[in-house]
């Protein structure tokens, strides 16, 4: 599953300009100050957002091509994204978060929920899996959000800001669940993350974004002071 | 002296207020004061009046239904896109909203007249007019009350969150799934408002209705047909009718409003 960047995407401030091999079932953290373009190239490799140009190819597979004018949407992309402030369907219960992603790619209803039950406990939350998500804590929302990314099995797994909207105190305990679910997924991950903590625990390899450009690259053990 | 909210309005603006509600509820004051409440059950248990009364349910609901149907993807389309002419295209499809009805039920007899631009053929094909049935009606309703749902639903999603489709999007459903089962729920408030205000309008449809589909007793006479053709002849009994319409509307938009509306306000 390895991921191919070679792009050029232009926004209102900044232009990202990105060369990335990122190798099968390898961790790599994004790190960077604000507005060097991390969201940006986590959303181009989604499909939310279409490269201007250069291309974006998956194990090979060309997921959006400038050149060729070859757009992959993104659900049919494989790459599922735990957004920074979550984005939990508020109407639907905790189960029928988890099993949005089997049900939209056409799994039967009990099929989907069985997933989804499965998932639901792996994090601890089997007792409110008939909870509306609005009625949720933001650790709880962390969670779901996690397992609704991985219910869909995704080849390759977003990690935007996972932890940021955690209050300090609690971001340790989920940190080491979010470690087990991402140590347990077989896929790629890409994790953007202001937190070293985070990084260290997440992570085997950093690029650092700077203005739209990758101004370092490397493994976590000797990136240093530059995640600080 | 009470204590005074400080965002309670200045004395001014609650005098003209009061005066509003005044003006809005005289006329019901007047209606309810002659109206022969004796005869209320004859107007709906009569032959007339009873066909008059299922007409205007049956067509007003299907109307309703097809400005969803309809009306929802136009909102949709006219909240996300940007194309040349769009304005124009909006322009064009709230106008009979602000029309009167009259000039809307004479557009459309030109048009899907028997001797309309359209009307022509469908009479010479299959035989089919909308004068004097209740195709007619619905047709008419459709064109007056739809604007109203289209309105109310473009504005909800505008102001609905886009990105709560896009998580949709990653997790493989595709832009129509995702709009039903993610963005339609986030707008369900004003979805029923909408569907609610373009039934209400269809109900009490008259002008446009009596010009292009005429006035026919049991296929296009509704019952604010029938409770204008009654003021000539009986007013009592057009009084009765006219109770019978405003309880069938305050009933429904109060209940749909708690119901709904109600509950979206709370959350």
């Amino acid at each position: 599953m390895t991921l191919r960047v070679d792009a050029l995407v232009r926004r209102a401030d900044f232009v990202l300009r990105v060369e990335l091999t990122v190798e099968s079932g390898q961790r790599l953290a994004i790190v960077g100050p604000n507005g060097a373009g991390k969201t940006t190239l986590l959303k181009c490799i989604a499909g939310l957002l279409p490269v201007n140009e250069g291309s974006i190819s998956l194990d090979g597979g060309v997921l959006d091509d400038a050149d060729t004018d070859q757009f992959v949407p993104p659900e049919r992309r494989d790459v599922s994204v735990v957004f920074q402030d979550y984005l939990l369907f508020e109407h639907l219960s905790v189960l029928e978060n988890v099993a949005f992603g089997p049900r939209a790619r056409g799994a039967r209803r009990s099929e989907a929920r069985e997933r989804a039950r499965e998932l639901v406990a792996t994090v601890g939350l089997s007792d409110l899996s008939e909870r509306r998500a609005r009625a949720l804590s933001g650790g709880q929302r962390q969670r779901v959000a996690l397992i609704r990314a991985l219910a869909t099995r995704p080849r390759l797994l977003l990690l935007d800001e996972p932890l940021a909207a955690i209050d300090s105190s609690a971001r340790g305990e989920l940190r080491s669940t979010l470690e087990r679910q991402v140590e347990g997924f077989d896929g790629t991950t890409l994790l953007v993350s202001h937190d070293p903590a985070d990084v260290e625990a997440l992570a085997d390899r950093v690029i650092v974004l700077s203005a739209g450009n990758v101004v370092w690259d490397g493994p976590v053990s000797e990136s240093g002071w530059r995640i600080r | 002296m009470n204590r005074r909210h400080p965002d309670r309005p200045p004395r001014a603006a609650r005098w003209l207020a009061a005066v509003t509600v005044v003006f809005f509820c005289l006329p019901f004051v007047g209606l309810l004061w002659k109206t022969p409440w004796s005869r209320l059950l004859d107007v709906v248990t009569d032959e007339s009046g009873r066909r008059a009364l299922w007409l205007s349910m049956r067509t007003s609901v299907l109307a309703a239904l097809l400005s969803v149907v309809f009306g929802v993807p136009l909102a949709w389309v006219l909240a996300t896109s940007r194309f040349r002419g769009r304005n124009l295209i909006r322009a064009l499809c709230l106008i009979s909203m602000v029309l009167p009805p009259v000039v809307g039920g004479i557009s459309l007899l030109f048009s899907l007249g028997r001797t309309g631009l359209i009307g022509r053929w469908l009479d010479d094909w299959f035989g089919f007019r909308f004068t004097f049935s209740s195709w007619g009606v619905v047709v008419a309703q459709v064109f007056v009350a739809m604007p109203f749902l289209v309105l109310t639903v473009e504005g909800a999603l505008r102001q609905a969150d886009t990105r709560l489709a896009e998580a949709a999007r990653t997790l493989g459903a595709t832009p129509w799934y995702a709009f039903r089962r993610v963005t339609i729920p986030s707008i369900s408030g004003a979805l029923i408002a909408g569907t609610v205000l373009a039934w209400a309008r269809a109900f009490g449809e008259f002008g446009a209705t009596i010009t292009f589909a005429g006035n026919y007793p049991g296929t296009t006479r509704t019952l604010s047909i029938e409770t204008y053709v009654a003021l000539e002849s009986d007013p009592g009994r057009s009084m009765a009718l006219s109770v019978l319409m405003v309880g069938i509307s305050f009933v429904v938009l109060v209940t749909l409003r708690d119901r709904w509306l109600g509950a979206e306000r709370s959350s």
